[in-house]
Parts: C-alpha cells; sequence; structure tokens
C-alpha cells in the first residue's frame, strides 16, 4: 500500500470511507480528497473502487445519500453517515486493529 | 430505516437501470470537473488536465457493466441457459436422447391411459339415477362352470315375473341392424332392450316416445329408437 495510486483492498475502503464520513457528509470527490490528503497522498482512491464503494455501502444501509449543491453551487451527491454505518466502523476498526496487531507480530518475530 | 433504504436502492438499480446509470453519470462528472479543475491549478492546460482526469477513471465503466450483468431476471436467465445446455447435451447424445424421451412418453401414456379409465369408471359419478341400486346380472352355467353368461330369454321372463328383491328388471344386448332409409341400407350399432330398461336407466326420448310394455311381448318386433346423430 506505498505505491501511489494503489487500490486499497475492498473492505479497508469500506472502513476508510465510513470513517471519513464521521465528522460530516461529503460528496464522492471530497471522500477521495479527504482520504488522499490525512494519508500524505500515500492512499488514492481511484473512482472506479470509490463509487462502487459508496453505491455497496449504501446498499447495506451504513450511508446514505441525496443530492445537494456543492461549495462551487454544482450538482453533486453527497452520503451521510447512519447509525448502523456508525457502528458498523467500530466493528471494522476493532478488527482492522487486531489484524493489523496479528500483522506486525508476525513480522517482528525473528 | 437505512436499512430499507439500502434495500430501495439495491431493487432501484435493478429495475430503473437507466435512471440509476443516469444517476452515477453525473456524479461521476462532477467528480471529473473537481479533478480537472485540481490539476489546472497545476499548471496544466486545460486539454492536458482533462486526459489526466480521465486516465484516472479506472473501472468506471467496470462497475456500470457489473450492474448491468446483476440487472435483469437472473433466475429466468439462468433457467433458459440452463435449458439451452440439456437441448445441447442431449443433441450430443441421440441415441440416449431418444432412449431418454422413448421411456418417458411410454411412462406418460401409460399413466394417462390407467388414469382415464380410472377416472371414468370409478371417479365420475354414475350417469344413471340412483346407482347404488343398480345391478347388472349374469348367469353362471353349472355344467361348464362358466361365469358371466348372458341370460336366454325364458330366464329373463322368469326373472321380470318372480323376482322380488329387484324393483324392475330389463335386458339388453348389442346388435347392428340394418337401416335402409329409402334405397340406401346402413348399418348401425345399437342394443336391444326389453321395454321399461330405458326408464330405469334414466333415459329420456327427445323426440316421440320410448318403447310401451306391449311392444316386448313378442320377440322379434321390430322397433327403432334412433340415438342422436
Amino acid at each position: 500500500m506505498v505505491q501511489s495510486n494503489a487500490d486499497v483492498l475492498q473492505g479497508t475502503l469500506d472502513m476508510l470511507i465510513l470513517k471519513t464520513l464521521l465528522p460530516e457528509p461529503m460528496h464522492g470527490w471530497g471522500v477521495s480528497q479527504r482520504i488522499q490528503s490525512i494519508s500524505k497522498d500515500v492512499l488514492r482512491v481511484n473512482q472506479g473502487s470509490l463509487y462502487p464503494a459508496l453505491h455497496r455501502l449504501e446498499g447495506r444501509g451504513w450511508i446514505t445519500s441525496e443530492w445537494g449543491k456543492s461549495k462551487q453551487n454544482r450538482r453533486a451527491k453527497f452520503y451521510r453517515l447512519t447509525d448502523r454505518g456508525r457502528r458498523q466502523l467500530g466493528t471494522e476498526e476493532e478488527c482492522w486493529r487486531r489484524f493489523s496487531i496479528a500483522v506486525n507480530l508476525v513480522m517482528a518475530a525473528d | 430505516m437505512h436499512r430499507i433504504k439500502g434495500l430501495w436502492v439495491r431493487l432501484r438499480a435493478l429495475l430503473f437501470r437507466e435512471a440509476v446509470e443516469e444517476e452515477l453519470d453525473d456524479e461521476i462528472r462532477f467528480h471529473l470537473e473537481m479533478a480537472t479543475e485540481k490539476l489546472i491549478h497545476t499548471d496544466l492546460s486545460p486539454e492536458e488536465a482533462r486526459r489526466r482526469a480521465l486516465l484516472d477513471f479506472g473501472g468506471v465503466e467496470r462497475f456500470k457493466e457489473k450492474t448491468r450483468d446483476e440487472r435483469g431476471l437472473p433466475l429466468v436467465e439462468e433457467v433458459v441457459r440452463n435449458l439451452r445446455v440439456g437441448l445441447r447435451r442431449l443433441a450430443s447424445n441421440p441415441l440416449h436422447a431418444l432412449a431418454i424421451i422413448g421411456t418417458l412418453a411410454l411412462g406418460i401414456a401409460a399413466n394417462s391411459a390407467i388414469f382415464s379409465v380410472v377416472d371414468a369408471v370409478m371417479l365420475r359419478p354414475s350417469p344413471f339415477p340412483d346407482p347404488e341400486r343398480l345391478v347388472m346380472l349374469w348367469e353362471t352355467d353349472r355344467a361348464s362352470g362358466t361365469s358371466h353368461e348372458p341370460a336366454s330369454w325364458p330366464d329373463i321372463v322368469d326373472f321380470q315375473e318372480r323376482t322380488r328383491a329387484l324393483s324392475a328388471v330389463g335386458s339388453m344386448r348389442g346388435g347392428t341392424p340394418t337401416v335402409t332409409e329409402g334405397d340406401t341400407p346402413e348399418r348401425v350399432t345399437g342394443l336391444v332392450v326389453t321395454p321399461g330398461l330405458l326408464e330405469v336407466l334414466g333415459v329420456e326420448a327427445l323426440e316421440g316416445r320410448l318403447f310401451s310394455p306391449d311392444e316386448g311381448r313378442t320377440l322379434g318386433v321390430g322397433m327403432l329408437l334412433s340415438g342422436s346423430p
């Protein structure tokens, strides 16, 4: 995941999107930019992964969408985290934590 | 509540594919514009910026195709596909197919035949009035032991006059008399009956009348009763 333009693994991407939507609703472009900037340009989410993920998350009821106006007054679809989505974020965060600890353990072993 | 909305979103993607695709196009267009603008701010010409942005486009077309594939009625399509595979297999081995089809045909035919008989004999209600009271009598030849023998005329007369168990007795046998209308004789199939039998069986005359008791007294009196044409 160190390469630029990397395609983030699907499950991890779901978690990142949910986390990004936690503070406030955002459109798809906003989500991709926020992830990219916070990760210091390491994680670049490709449109081809982003929108399918957003639609999938909406299909599961973890996020909900509505059309609105961007800051430049353009028509855009905004996504918002739902209560179920918030709970799901917690679950995924926990899984990720355990996973990364495990990976680190293996890598640290002699 | 949002779960229901999620379901609706998925359903909508199946049913109103064009509308959903248009929405997706709008969404992507906005993203593309923003991406192009961002690149413009980095000193690239607008055309170059747009080209770069488009390069990033990646698998959105793939995603659209995926939703396209998931659309429709997968169950129906799968059934059709399985039918085609089955037909192809049959065609590739005609002898095998013939054996299978032949066995099925025989089985179905046998079943239909059996059912028709059972239906007519057992399942359908008897067309005669008071069928529980209707009996058919046969004679047994004591000398030879054969049963289900038809009765002779004297026996029939005896039955008619002497029985106390039966309220009415009639007899019948098949016959093929010749009917001549004008110049043309015609062989017809019919029944030779004693008068009264038809009333017992509940048969009504469409025109004219049935036999009267006198008409059966001597054997050989020819009376005609036509069936419906």
